[in-house]
């Protein structure tokens, strides 16, 4: 838990100093915990359970004041442990404790529409599209068999900003997506997955 | 990382009580801490999963057999009485330490589950056993393909009354694996129908990896894993 904690440390103390930059800034930064869930195929057949270890981070330009677009990084660590079962091989069978363990970093180009740009709770859509650095591993037993590649992925969006101060640019913020990400090992098509993010916004200049 | 938490709170200190530094630093403070946090986060939040198994997790069997093979038509087998250490494809010595004689017990006691009775290797039995621990660092596959390649320099078929045949295995199946461990190695080879070819067939595998495979308290269940797993031994198939 240590890397949790340090995190909202390092959260709560960003918040702190926050509030005295404030107005229309232009480049903003965005930090976020991040907990997805498997969907589809990859649910099925790789990992159902929910990932809590993950976090994503951008850097956006503010073009209109409503309009920002920029570059957005993410990391989530899948994994799942399946009891011992035999699987048939074709001349025999191998009895085995499978593990799957998924590492997947999104890095897009991201674009977010501000939908209240003055209000108190600044509700926003957006959406990412870029390349998705992917590791997987598969063990039987210790033994692990593994794939890694950069595929594609896309990231639609939508949250709110609730920021510490009236007009501040500093804002705390929750939203949803959903990550298109295309992958293929064996007959598994994709590594989709819902997630959800909180953190925080700050200004950078 | 207590170390890092502390920088991280520090500089955090410093921007919120500093009144004398700029705003520019205070941004620099706040992006820096962003990108420590995020090397932090990448680093160390993947959850290993060799570090979340147990030795009996951590531990595989693969059998393989001839499907060709009718098990039924077999009636008596015999067993070495040590077992082979292989190092790096080359016979080690034979040993028979508690744990040794453990397996082949256990061996033993499939069998006799399963129907066939045991007689000395010199009374023609339709079956033979050799156990094989096998070492090796630096093979990439969890089946030993290898193994098989240099098996009568291992186990002389003269030891079963056929000097100068071959071993000869008809399956091999295997997949990439990453990091290297013993394993035990059974292999059931088809005496009875040795015959002109010179060749001595080998009709079953069974390969156990894993941690701490060579402990004389677990084989039993072990070996009991490769026969449970394997419901065509059976002299009544």
């Amino acid at each position: 838990m240590k890397p949790l904690k340090i995190f909202f440390l390092a959260m709560l103390c960003a918040g702190f100093g926050l509030p005295a930059l404030a107005q229309q800034q232009k480049l903003t930064m965005h930090i976020n915990y991040a907990v997805n869930t498997p969907t589809g195929s990859f649910k099925s057949d790789l990992v159902s359970k929910t990932s809590f270890r993950g976090w994503n981070a951008n850097v956006l330009y503010g073009v209109t004041d409503r309009l920002s677009l920029g570059l957005e990084a993410g990391f989530n660590d899948y994994y799942q442990k399946y009891p011992r079962q035999v699987y048939d091989t074709k001349d025999g069978a191998i009895s085995a404790v499978l593990s799957n363990s998924i590492q997947t970093v999104p890095v897009m180009l991201k674009g977010r529409f501000n939908l209240a740009p003055s209000g108190m709770v600044q509700p926003y859509v957006g959406a990412g599209v870029g390349g998705n650095f992917v590791s997987y591993s598969q063990y039987l037993g210790e033994f692990a068999g593994s794939k890694s590649g950069v595929y594609f992925a896309a990231s639609p969006e939508a949250g709110i900003a609730i920021p510490f101060r009236k007009h501040g640019a500093s804002a705390f913020t929750l939203g949803g997506r959903y990550n298109f990400m295309p992958f293929s090992y064996s007959d598994n098509k994709n590594l989709n997955n819902w997630g959800l993010y909180a953190g925080i916004k700050f200004p950078l200049k | 990382m207590l170390t890092l938490a502390g920088i991280i709170k520090h500089l955090c200190l410093i921007s919120v009580n500093n009144q004398k530094h700029t705003m520019k630093q205070h941004k620099i403070y706040l992006a820096l801490t962003g990108s420590l946090l995020g090397i932090v986060l990448l680093g160390s939040c993947a959850k290993d999963p060799l570090k979340n198994m147990t030795n009996e997790e951590s531990r595989i069997y693969i059998t393989n057999y001839d499907s060709s093979a009718h098990f039924g038509s077999f009636q008596t087998y015999s067993i070495t009485d040590s077992v082979a250490v292989i190092s790096n494809g080359a016979l080690q010595k034979r040993t028979l330490t508690a744990t040794d004689a453990a397996f082949i017990q256990a061996v033993k006691d499939n069998m006799a589950e399963r129907g066939y009775q045991l007689v000395a290797n010199n009374e023609h039995p339709d079956l033979g056993i050799n156990i094989s621990s096998v070492f090796n660092n630096q093979t990439g596959v969890i089946s030993y393909p290898s193994y098989w390649g240099y098996y009568g320099s291992y186990w002389d078929p003269y030891y079963w009354g056929f000097g100068g045949y071959d071993y000869y295995f008809p399956y091999v199946s295997y997949a990439v694996y990453q990091i290297r461990e013993g394993a035990l190695s059974i292999d059931m080879v088809d005496l009875k129908d040795a015959g002109n070819d010179k060749k001595i067939e080998g009709v079953w595998n069974g390969l156990i990896r894993g941690e701490a495979i060579f402990n004389a308290s677990t084989a039993a269940s072990q070996v009991k894993a490769l026969f449970d797993q394997s419901p065509y031994i059976s002299s009544n198939h």
